[in-house]
């Protein structure tokens, strides 16, 4: 079954995802997140009783981001990752040199880099739990809860065109990682790759090489801003070729930012994806924070998220199911109220996309033969085009898989 | 000879089908969640709403924007330069009852527009609304 990972990045998704009705999944929350509601993120994860993932967010690190060292988070962050004395007093970024040596070895720094965000990861969320345990009471508490994360993710770092150091740095934090696990820990690496170079098949192979490392024990890739819904024929392509390539490891593979077309996937060899509820299924790396500002309906007939305001006149010119789950049942009445509608539209996406993953287990051709014909139907039904934006991208995998099928 | 969309404003109010209406500009269509969508000029006769979108030659464009407004309004017009009608599929505009306007030094009804069967009330009374808070501003203004 490929498995769904929910990205948790505010208060009020966590308080939706504690009382919605779906049951297999992960929870995965940056860093970031963490410190900034941190008993909030604790007790979501005390009450759903899930696996879950501290995403160190460490490329932050190694570029400079307009503006971030006014986040709260970030000097906590930087103090937990021990970079308070690596990271010179007017820069924000980690400099190469304290990361590899002349002989482009790993320096000290590095190693005591890797450990302390392994700690990080490892024990931010059970001292949480322990300190406001002491003073609060809540649901859920506990003598004897204790906390450990599904994975590690060894620290990582953005690779572009002519990123060789960066790449060597990726891979010693991998290998000091690997050194430094405790019992049946387990450490993911997470491979950040510039889009622009998704397409070129050389550069990625001698990437991919490098990630073949004793000890590892599965894969996060990253494609910079790569979105499914849009991305053209070739993309696509490549992308499952970088798959296809890593899953030679014969590890997992999880899509750090993935939808749909990435649980379709599974059949080449992703083990899952993550994203948030009803939107961040791609990621600019460069871009940090943004908030979701619009309602979004998850379509279930085109597989796509709509504007709430538009979900009346999609429906109607494309002749689609109206889905009557219990929260669609409501939305009527959440007429004037925006949080709400945020709300049951989210629940009504994750109830939707527990339901795909589970007919994708069950047979992935039927879902793309539903595709097809759902894209036939919309296009004949759409006599203007007005809509193609929210349905095309049904054509671009349907023709992706045959694509493949045939070789 | 380039035309700017606004250009074509003036002749559509003052020789156009709906010359003795007040105009309103730019009204926004609904407010169910933070939308972009603005229909470039709405009037009003009695109790129905007219959308008419402004385009010098972008007919496709307009036809969506105007297939989208039919939910939002009485009858739908596009409006575009002369020189593009004869580039336009009329047959798709008339399918959906779509009305054209040419635009030249006079504003003429090329094709009329047939009430919408997919208006939906809430957003006709939320783009009424639009119009009237325009109007009162535009008063309180002048």
């Amino acid at each position: 079954m490929p498995e769904l990972l929910i990205r948790l990045n505010i208060g009020r998704e966590m308080s939706w995802l504690e009382d919605s009705n779906i049951d297999n999944f992960s929870i995965i929350a940056y860093s970031t997140i963490l410190e900034s509601f941190p008993k909030k993120l604790t007790t979501t994860l005390l009450k759903i009783g899930k696996p879950y993932i501290i995403d160190p967010f460490t490329h932050i690190f190694g570029y400079e981001v307009k503006d971030i060292s006014e986040k709260r988070w970030f000097p906590k962050l930087m103090h937990a990752y021990g970079l308070d004395y690596i990271i010179p007093s007017d820069k924000n970024t980690i400099p190469l040199s304290k990361l590899l040596d002349t002989k482009k070895q790993p320096t000290k720094d590095l190693k005591s880099f890797v450990e302390n965000v392994m700690v990080y990861q490892r024990n931010a969320i059970q001292d949480v739990y322990n300190e406001i345990s002491e003073f609060e009471e809540f649901e859920g508490k506990s003598e004897h809860t204790t906390f450990s994360p599904k994975c590690i993710l060894a620290p990582y770092f953005y690779l572009g065109y002519d990123s060789e150091d960066w790449i060597k740095v990726n891979i010693h934090c991998i290998k000091s990682a690997v050194s430094m696990k405790q019992n049946k820990e387990k450490v993911y690496a997470v491979i950040l790759i510039d889009k622009m170079i998704l397409g070129i098949s050389s550069d990625i192979d001698e990437i991919i090489k490098n990630y073949d490392i004793d000890g590892i024990d599965g894969y996060f890739v990253w494609i910079t801003d790569f979105d499914e819904k849009t991305a053209r024929t070739a993309e696509l392509q490549a992308f499952i070729r970088l798959v296809e390539q890593l899953s030679k490891f014969k590890k997992p593979i999880y899509n750090m930012y993935g939808g749909l077309f990435s649980f379709l996937l599974h059949t080449k060899g992703i083990t899952g994806a993550c994203h948030s509820i009803c939107y961040g299924e791609h990621k600019d790396p460069f871009l940090i924070g943004g908030m979701l500002a619009n309602v979004r309906y998850y379509q279930y007939d085109i597989r796509a998220k709509i504007p709430y305001s538009k979900i009346h006149e999609i429906e109607t010119t494309l002749a689609l199911t109206k889905c009557n789950c219990e929260y669609c049942n409501e939305l009527p009445k959440a007429r004037d109220n925006i949080g709400k509608q945020m709300e049951l539209c989210g629940k009504h996406f994750l109830l939707m996309r527990t339901k795909e993953i589970t007919e994708i287990n069950t047979a992935t051709s039927k879902v793309l033969t539903n595709m097809k014909e759902m894209y036939e139907k919309s296009e004949k039904n759409d006599a203007v085009s007005a809509y193609k934006s929210f349905y095309g991208q049904l054509e671009t995998w349907v023709k992706v898989f045959g694509y493949n099928a045939k070789l | 000879m380039s035309i700017k969309e606004h250009e074509l404003y003036g002749t559509i109010l003052a020789t156009g089908p709906f010359k003795e209406h007040n105009f309103f500009f730019e009204i926004q269509v609904g407010d169910w969640t933070v939308s972009r969508k603005r229909i470039d000029l709405v009037t009003k006769t009695n109790n129905q709403l007219i959308g008419i979108e402004v385009k010098v030659a972008d007919w496709k464009t307009s036809l969506k924007q105007a297939y989208s407004n039919l939910f939002a309004v009485d009858y739908s017009y596009v409006a575009v330069w002369h020189d593009t009608i004869p580039k336009m599929n009329l047959n798709i505009f008339d399918e959906f009852g779509i009305g054209v306007l040419a635009v030249n030094d006079t504003c003429d009804v090329i094709q009329k527009a047939r009430k919408s069967h997919l208006t939906v009330k809430e957003k006709k009374k939320y783009v009424k609304k639009q119009c009237e808070i325009q109007e009162i501003l535009l008063c309180q203004n002048s």
